[in-house]
């Protein structure tokens, strides 16, 4: 076992990264004068991991969409006391997620974490799907996908990465489809627990009240060491250009709802850091509350608060600017933002407003390590990025307004974007 | 634990509350004006407070504002408006980072402050009206909020609900009015409104973080308590809301695929920290009734559960059905509040609800946001319990009074959005 401590002494914080000889990676912050412990046992394998193989599979193998997500339901099944019966012993909230490239397993609680981190080893390598359960789990996933659908900014959303991602598999909705799930069977299950839920490809993070050495002490007793399988993940290329320009749908809604989204390159590592902090930082002085487009748009009427902006991606396999809200005119808006990236790109940014995004932003950082369930979460997505939660910070010192501006053209590309509209239902 | 909480009178109906743990990183200010709802001018404070945020005297322009607010390290400023039980509650709220985790230490805290005060008492006022034309910008954000309302299906089912479950009480009444409302406020109104709040309202101001902002809570002490008040309004946040003689069923029709319904149980048992336990053991967890029978064993629905207002004595159950399960449904509900009713629990199960909502009420500890809100409800029933003592409270609750808890609440209203014939997917 070999341990990393992983520090920032411009903030005084530190975590560690212990690789256990199970296979499994153990990220551990300790937070002090916290009482509570929130842990998260997650694998990188989400909805967008539909075709892979493995060193035992051969060659590639396809399975249905929502297959992630309906493993993530059936994992809480056990052959003897169901595990929210267990958990029910000892206080904590525990619960699940499935994203896009990653299903997270998770327990939260102020009182008995080692209970609770026994239980959550315990039942996530131990699968148990029979016909019967997950015949019952169809009816109730059927009704979350129903719940998804009645959401007018969910399908906007869809419909954007649909009409942007002609190939990728972002574009599938992350439970899939009724019709969907009426494919899966208890051995595709198998199959694909068998093949991410590797301790490989997996992580324990875990912060707050918590102690090194009693994690330590319950991975050596629980987790089963793992053979490395050389996971291996097939995502079809996606080229340049957008299957559809604008897209819209009906819905009982009160104004138009939009997304803009622009795709760019996918990139990982350091890469990646670099990218999502000079996209976030392009996106805030772009059209963020201080912007000077913001400020038009909102003196004409054009948007109201609602209106929002992220850089959603992940690491080495999509990256996407976009930008969302509510408009009687959304096409006007998408037509400003683009003619605001084209001034920008030739101005460039106001280096004020760029020092004052960039001190924006590390506030953002600091408010993140007050956070048990950030922290958290940001050592998991660091991880899987293969970076530490410090990068962000320290690139920051780094980045420049020449930066954000150079990074336009291929962060903003008008050819790689869309708008995907959702329009009030006409009586 | 190491947190302090301090509550003074700065004037008449005016407090200031400081919760403070070093642990913290951020601090949060809160200033809320609270007055009985009256649905007349709902939409006009709803207004009023986003006009606050907007612009004040000193910065003239919203983007520079916001400018400002990013330049102090991302300071957030936003306006906040609700109903608490029969009243409205609105004000702005401030979260920034401390002084000690600025670069090179840089002081924000009294700047940040000073706007903040800035926008609360010294508005963007030009010859006794706001801002001409956020005034209108604002206005139709306002009627544009209400028009979103059906945006969330289950946040509108939830509105309408609250219509006929409370039905001729104050509560029954949106934070933002009708729009018909909405389009007729008048700048005068929003003036004589704005005067009215600051001379009658209850105004708390609440500091929670990590602190170490002396200053700034001396400007804020200084600015408030200078304020000329008169007829200020008298609070009783706790006002049941009365059985009806007969249950209430109402249906709405909407384009949705699933159904959303409500039921509600009211009653008019005292302790409130035993029907918080009595809920959160019938559905307030993924171990209680109705995770377990309603959605794990009949696959009903994806969600099934129960929370509890102590300020009005109802208990609310909410699912997400398909049309053709609703009677199933709501007779599976009414199984468990029966079963709960007939002592149909053990001691091992209450138990664990106990160890569960503890641990809930022990984690509010860690976030300045949980804590500034377990303060805000405290003060809302008259107490100033801390998350420690609470949980010293369910402790001693017995099953005897879980039981006899359970039997005094009654159902009162069911309510369903339910899908269009052409829409239900059965």
């Amino acid at each position: 076992m070999n341990k990393e401590i992983i520090k920032s002494e411009r903030f005084g914080e530190q975590y560690s990264l212990i690789h256990h000889p199970s296979g499994l990676d153990i990220l551990i912050w300790k937070m002090e004068n916290y009482s509570t412990t929130e842990a998260a046992f997650a694998t990188r394998y989400g909805s967008i991991n539909t075709c892979f193989k493995t060193s035992e599979t051969g060659d590639f193998i396809e399975v249905p969409e929502g297959i992630a997500h309906y493993l993530e339901h059936k994992l809480f099944e056990s052959e003897d006391i169901p595990v929210f019966e267990l958990y029910a012993q000892t206080g904590a909230s525990a619960n699940a997620f499935t994203f896009f490239d990653e299903t997270a397993y998770t327990f939260s609680t102020s009182k008995n974490w080692e209970r609770s981190l026994e239980i959550l080893l315990d039942y996530v390598q131990k699968p148990y799907f029979t016909q019967e359960n997950v015949d019952k789990e169809r009816g109730i996933i059927a009704q979350e996908i129903k719940m998804y659908e009645d959401s007018p900014s969910n399908a906007c959303f869809y419909n954007m990465l649909k009409a942007i991602y002609k190939e990728h598999p972002v574009k599938i909705d992350i439970a899939g489809t009724v019709e969907s799930i009426a494919q899966i069977t208890p051995e595709l299950l198998y199959d694909c627990y068998n093949t991410f839920y590797n301790l490989h490809n997996m992580v324990l993070s875990i912060a707050g009240n918590v102690d090194e050495d009693k994690v330590i002490e319950i991975c050596d007793r629980i987790l089963k060491p793992a053979k490395d399988l050389h996971l291996e993940c097939k995502f079809p290329e996606e080229g340049r250009g957008v299957a559809k320009k604008r897209v819209t749908a009906s819905f009982p809604v009160g104004l138009p709802l939009f997304d803009i989204g622009f795709k760019s390159k996918a990139c990982d590592g350091m890469e990646f850091e670099r990218k999502i902090s000079v996209a976030r930082m392009a996106l805030k002085m772009l059209i963020g509350s201080s912007s000077p487009l913001y400020q038009q748009l909102f003196d004409e009427g054009l948007i109201n608060s609602q209106l929002g902006y992220s850089a959603f991606s992940c690491s080495g396999s999509f990256f996407v600017c976009m930008v969302s809200g509510e408009s009687r005119d959304p096409d006007e808006v998408y037509r400003r933002l683009l003619a605001e990236i084209e001034r920008v790109r030739k101005e460039g940014f106001d280096e004020e407003s760029f020092n004052i995004v960039r001190k924006s932003r590390y506030g953002s950082i600091v408010r993140m390590f007050g956070s048990v369930e950030g922290l958290t979460d940001a050592m998991t997505v660091s991880y899987f990025n293969g970076t530490s939660v410090f990068d962000e910070a320290e690139l920051l010192a780094d980045i420049t307004a020449e930066d954000c501006r150079a990074a336009l053209d291929e962060l903003f590309d008008e050819e790689n974007s869309a708008i995907s509209i959702i329009e009030p239902i006409k009586e | 634990m190491a947190i302090r909480y301090d509550r003074s009178v700065i004037g008449e109906g005016m407090t200031l509350t400081q919760i403070i743990d070093p642990k913290y990183k951020t601090n949060i200010v809160r200033v809320r004006f609270v007055v009985p709802i009256d649905p007349e001018n709902t939409g006009t404070n709803s207004l009023l407070m986003s006009l606050l945020v907007t612009s004040n005297s000193e910065v003239k322009s919203r983007s520079e504002l916001s400018s400002k607010f990013m330049g102090l390290y991302g300071t957030s400023i936003g306006s906040i408006a609700g109903n608490v039980s029969d009243y409205q509650a609105m004000g702005v709220s401030m979260n920034m980072i401390m002084d000690k985790y600025t670069i090179g230490g840089e002081v924000i805290s009294e700047e940040a402050v000073r706007q903040l005060l800035l926008c609360v008492l010294s508005p963007d006022i030009t010859e006794g009206k706001f801002n001409e034309n956020y005034f209108k910008l604002r206005k139709q954000e306002l009627l544009d909020n209400i028009a979103a309302s059906v945006n969330d299906k289950r946040t509108y089912a939830y509105i309408k609900a609250k219509e006929v479950i409370y039905e001729g009480e104050p509560a029954a009444y949106t934070d933002f009015g009708t729009a018909e409302r909405a389009e007729s406020i008048t700048q005068e109104e929003l003036m004589a409104q704005y005067k009215y709040l600051l001379e009658s309202a209850v105004i708390d101001v609440t500091v929670c973080g990590g602190g170490e902002i002396d200053g700034a809570v001396k400007m804020l002490k200084d600015a408030f308590s200078k304020l000329e008040r008169k007829n200020v309004v008298k609070v009783d946040y706790r006002t049941l809301s009365a059985l009806k003689n007969e249950v209430c069923v109402k249906e709405e029709f909407m384009d949705v695929k699933q159904c959303k319904m409500f039921m509600a149980y009211k009653s008019d048992y005292e302790d409130i920290y035993v029907c918080k336990l009595m809920s959160c053991l019938l559905g307030g967890s993924a171990f209680s009734k109705l995770f377990l029978n309603v959605r794990e064993k009949l696959s009903l629905c994806y969600g099934c559960d129960s929370y509890y207002s102590d300020l009005k004595g109802v208990m609310l159950i909410e699912s997400g059905v398909d049309a053709v399960n609703i009677e199933k449904a709501q007779e599976a509900i009414r199984e468990q509040v029966k079963i709960l009713q007939g002592e149909g629990f053990t001691e091992e199960e209450l138990e664990n609800t106990k160890m569960y909502i503890k641990s809930n009420f022990m984690a509010n500890y860690d976030s300045e946001w949980d804590m500034a809100a377990w303060y805000r409800a405290q003060d809302s029933r008259g107490t100033s319990y801390t998350p420690d003592e609470v949980c010293d409270i369910i402790d001693r609750i017995t099953a005897e009074q879980v039981i006899e808890c359970a039997k005094s609440f009654k159902e009162d209203t069911v309510f369903v959005l339910k899908a269009k014939e052409d829409t239900a997917d059965e």
